[in-house]
């Protein structure tokens, strides 16, 4: 509840400073107030294929459930969050580039790896024995993690459309920082609500073992 | 403006869904768990319930 509470303020006071604090760019006007919100969710969505990185790899070692359970929710909201990043940047990019998508290598590598993890869910759907899909998706997220250092770093590499962040007023990184910070808290109490689920299905699992059990 | 308020709204409409997809989704197996209890006999409801508060970690 405090987590909720602490993310719905910083997501408004990220709002506030993002749609009045922050001052107007010279080139883009009040478009490059989109950049606040793409960037911080673009954040949030690898921080979370990261998190799942590493659920994968302590449920390979340890095999406790809580670790697949951590390392799905987290594919789940960090897809999420990767959509609504390429969806705003790609309203963006009508407003500037006057298209709105173009196989430019930051936009190209994004699409990869979106399809990718959606690839991930598809491959936890079809696979009915829960240990073997839990194994599968947890080596999957090994390699399909290679795809958000590769989106992040592609702009460095090979010379695209899109920008490269540069210098920052004062204001401007104080409202990327809190609106950063703010969406991290929101992935924070949408993956403990995430977990809930995963809790109350293990609960749902042995109540219906426990009537198997007694033949009701 | 016409388009930075569409990038904020489909932050707010992506957040939102998602939301209301985790609460819907713990409200049915809420409701699934409150008719599995009541299908238990009562002494087990009992061990049932006592288990969900001690072995859950909420």
């Amino acid at each position: 509840m405090i987590l909720d509470g602490a993310a719905g303020v910083g997501i408004l006071l990220a709002l506030f400073m993002a749609l009045g604090w922050a001052p107007t760019e010279a080139t883009m006007g009040h478009l490059q107030r989109i950049f606040y919100f793409h960037v911080s969710t673009a954040w949030v969505g690898f921080l979370a294929l990261f998190v799942s990185l590493v659920g994968g790899i302590l449920y390979l070692g340890q095999g406790e459930a809580r670790f697949d359970n951590l390392s799905r929710a987290s594919v789940e909201i960090g897809f999420t969050f990767i959509t609504i990043a390429i969806l705003t940047g790609s309203i963006w990019a009508k407003s500037v580039w006057n298209t709105w998508w173009t196989w430019e290598p930051r936009l190209t590598t994004a699409a990869i790896l979106w399809l990718i993890y959606l690839a991930y869910f598809m491959l936890r759907s079809g696979i009915d024995d829960p240990e073997q899909g839990a194994r599968l998706a947890a080596v999957y997220t090994i390699p399909a993690f290679v795809s958000v250092p590769m989106t992040f770093l592609v702009i460095f590499w090979w010379r695209g459309m899109h920008p490269v962040m540069g210098w920052l007023t004062p204001r401007m990184l104080a409202t990327l920082l809190v609106s950063a910070g703010a969406f991290t808290l929101l992935y924070l109490a949408l993956l403990r609500h995430r977990l809930r689920l995963a809790c109350l299905r293990r609960e749902i699992a042995s109540l219906r073992e426990h009537l198997e059990e007694r033949g009701a | 403006m016409g388009y930075l308020a569409a990038a904020y709204g489909v932050v707010w409409a992506g957040t939102f869904l998602y939301l209301v997809y985790l609460s819907r989704r713990e409200r049915a197996l809420e409701r699934e768990i409150k008719e599995l209890q009541a299908r238990l006999p009562a002494s087990d409801q009992a061990q049932a319930a006592e288990g969900k508060t001690s072995g859950m970690g909420r």
